[in-house]
């Protein structure tokens, strides 16, 4: 995802959207049509049961009438045999839907010597067949269809069942008892009925269409299956033991409230057809049976299924234009991006001429375009800049190298200085805080016998400070002649150093001359930090004196000087305030008792190793913080001339 | 370092802070320059709470000696602390500047 497009991203993020707006809209729809739909259907399954139930009862109530009306003419009027079948078969001729009629009388009652006598007309093939029902092994009397009436005194509509030794088919019977008045009583003379197949009931109730697999089933007062698509049920299976055998509770709530004579809209999933839908069920008042209807829900919902199907389509195709659309508009506004990402690149590489595309457009892309492009003219100019900065960076850093190695030429360099001679040894270290310093130190021989020796640091560092530095050693050398006094060397440096010094710059100097026979030095201080010298037991003297102001300052000064014997192995120690006021890090200078315990640490040592000595304390107590002024450090040891 | 005025009427006391050296050195000459310009002409440069002079420092201190002298004025160094008179008195400045010991002694000789 990191690494993907804008476009992408883009693409990504408005279809994402655009699918859950599409989805929820879908859903809403779907939900608020099926609503609508099973309201609708609910009431359509009411009208259609109410309407079937009516038809089935208006059936039944035409068929009940018949043996009823017969009922009454036999408890009334005495009927021959031959008229009685022939009355028997005209009923069944004209009522087609009956299966069969049958009037059974009480054992002895037609016939005195008779047991039985139940004249039955049925249909058989497309002709009416009349028989006697009753013999040795139909005796019926004990069957359901005549026992109960007779034990209630009413009309009853029987159970579905097979009447084996009668019509030998499926059938319900509706049976009607009549009697005779025998002294003021009322006696049960017979039972007129009427059977219908269930065949028939069957073709009525599977007349109900509902869509393709939708069916509709009776169930008898008991829950028997009176009539259902599936024969197998028939008879054989009432609602509560198909309710076990499928295991679905829900059937056997169902059944008992159609038991119960109550109407009800349920979900349903049927065993039949093994699809889920919907039941309605409604009460048959006239037989107490109960009629179920079952709409399948995929057929119900057909029309909506279809619906949202092509609402999908239209949603897919939409989302599919949105992603073009969005892959185009996003292609075109990242194409220059991406060009414009390619071009920094560039620039970036260092190419400042690159030809960035027109910009006619005032949006965002063109915004960056001039701003890149500002950005490409300010780089080139910056660098243009730069790079003359830096040519003239360069130049003065080799100038300055240049004037570091011309200062550092100016200075003697070569250690041992005087490897010819055994009674002076000397060393000196000069290290500038930048390439070039005000610093100086310098030694050479007057004559013979006399060294001068001179230490010096100029107010200031850098250029103008080396400068000075040169002018400083150049009227050293000038001015220490033979036979020149110390003082007199000073006080003339002074007055050349002081012509045309504008910035008042200054440097403080010490020069010392060392008679080499006698070890007298005599020396003049101007302004400088005081030497050290350490004799040959370690003991530590200074040469506290300051014998006038610094060179450059005034004109007219007269300086004075001193003198000091060196005995044997005697050192002195010269240095400018680069080594006491030398800073660490944390501002705090070297400090000159710090230097004091050095130099006793070290009186012993030959100068070079004394003079190294120093420079490295002072390194290590710096260590890590800048280098804040020029140190210059001079040692020399006097051994006595034999 | 800080450097802050107290004007008088005839001259202004100058009050050094902290460290003068290479680095700063050029801050009090354009503070001290100003002023010269600005037509002041007698200054006491008040040293108390001046911890370290680098001789750039000096420089600067004599710069403006040599200035205020060619322009008849007064330039009255005071208050020094002890490692500030040492290095005057190793460079031999203590005898070309007017030291005082405090600020009401350099007032007084105004």
């Amino acid at each position: 995802m990191k690494n993907k497009g804008l476009g992408f991203k883009l693409a990504l993020y408005i279809v994402t959207a655009t699918v859950v707006i599409v989805g929820v809209i879908l859903w809403i729809n779907y939900y608020n049509s099926k609503k609508v739909l099973v309201k609708n259907m609910e009431e359509q399954a009411d009208d259609l049961a109410r309407a079937t139930v009516n038809k089935i009862e208006g059936e039944l109530e035409t068929v009940s009438k018949i043996p009823e009306n017969e009922a009454k003419v036999f408890e009334n009027f005495n009927i021959s045999k031959e008229q009685l079948n022939r009355y028997i078969q005209m009923i069944v001729t004209e009522n087609p839907e009956i299966f069969g009629s049958c009037v059974a009388f009480e054992p002895y009652q037609y016939f005195p010597d008779s047991l039985y006598y139940a004249p039955y007309c049925y249909r058989k093939d497309d002709s009416i067949v009349c028989e006697n029902l009753g013999n040795d092994s139909y005796q019926y009397f004990y069957w359901d269809w005549y026992q109960i009436p007779a034990v209630l005194n009413k009309p009853v509509w029987s159970e579905p069942y097979f009447d084996e030794g009668g019509g030998n088919i499926l059938m319900c019977t509706y049976s009607v008892p009549f009697y005779r008045k025998n002294s003021n009583q009322k006696e049960l003379h017979g039972i007129v009925t009427v059977d219908i197949s269930l065949e028939w009931l069957d073709k009525l109730v599977s007349s109900i269409k509902l869509f393709e697999t939708g069916y509709a089933y009776l169930i008898s007062s008991n829950g028997s299956i009176v009539t259902h698509p599936n024969d197998k049920f028939e008879m054989h299976q009432t609602i509560f033991s198909i309710a076990e055998e499928y295991d679905k509770p829900h059937l056997r709530e169902v059944g008992r409230e159609m038991l119960a004579g109550k109407s009800g809209f349920t979900e349903y999933s049927s065993v039949y057809t093994n699809k889920d839908g919907y039941m309605y069920y409604y009460p048959l008042s006239v037989t107490g049976w109960s009629l179920g209807v079952i709409f399948p829900k995929d057929e119900l919902f057909a029309d909506l299924y279809k619906l949202n199907r092509s609402l999908l389509l239209i949603g897919i195709i939409g989302i599919v234009a949105l992603l073009t659309l969005i892959i185009i508009i996003s292609k075109r506004i990242t194409k220059p991006l991406s060009r414009l990402a390619r071009i920094t690149q560039d620039i970036g590489g260092g190419d400042f001429e690159v030809n960035l595309p027109a910009t006619v457009s005032n949006d965002e892309i063109g915004q960056l375009t001039r701003s890149i492009d500002h950005m490409q003219v300010e780089l080139k100019q910056y660098m243009q800049s730069l790079k003359a900065t830096t040519a003239a960076k360069e130049r003065i850093e080799s100038e300055l190298k240049i004037a570091h190695d011309i200062q550092q030429g100016i200075i003697p360099k070569i250690f041992p200085p005087f490897p010819e001679r055994e009674d002076v040894d000397l060393y000196a270290i000069l290290d500038p805080a930048r390439d070039v310093g005000g610093d100086l130190y310098d030694f050479f021989f007057i004559d013979d016998y006399k060294l001068c020796f001179a230490i010096g640091d100029v107010s200031g560092k850098g250029v103008p400070a080396s400068l000075f530095m040169a002018i400083t050693r150049t009227l050293l050398r000038a001015k220490a002649t033979k036979g020149a006094k110390v003082e007199n060397i000073v006080k003339s440096m002074n007055m050349e150093l002081c012509q045309g010094n504008e910035n008042s710059m200054f440097v403080t100097f010490f020069i010392g001359i060392i008679d080499l026979q006698s070890g007298v030095v005599e020396y003049c201080n101007a302004g400088h930090n005081y030497p050290y010298l350490l004799r040959s037991d370690c003991r530590m003297e200074i040469l506290e004196k300051t014998h006038g102001t610094p060179l450059g300052i005034f004109e007219d000064i007269d300086y004075q000087s001193d003198s000091i014997r060196l005995e044997k192995r005697d050192n002195l120690v010269l240095y400018t305030d680069g080594v006491p006021e030398a800073m660490d890090i944390d501002d705090k200078a070297y400090g000159d008792e710090r230097l004091k315990e050095l130099l006793k640490k070290h009186c012993r040592k030959s100068p070079d190793q004394i003079t190294n000595e120093m420079l490295y304390d002072v390194k290590h107590y710096v260590a890590d913080a800048q280098q804040s002024d020029d140190i210059t450090i001079l040692s020399l040891t006097y051994f006595l001339k034999k | 370092m800080e450097i802050a005025d107290i004007k008088k009427e005839k001259y202004t006391i100058v009050e050094i802070a902290g460290r003068l050296d290479t680095t700063n050195y050029q801050e009090l000459e354009t503070n001290l320059q100003e002023k010269l310009d600005a037509g002041a002409r007698n200054l006491i440069l008040d040293c108390t709470n001046l911890e370290y002079v680098s001789s750039s420092g000096l420089r600067v201190f004599l710069m403006f000696l040599k200035k205020i002298k060619g322009l008849n004025g007064k330039f009255f160094v005071c208050s020094m602390q002890d490692e500030i008179k040492e290095i005057f008195k190793i460079s031999g400045f203590t005898s070309i500047f007017d030291i005082y010991e405090n600020r009401d002694q350099a007032e007084a000789a105004m």
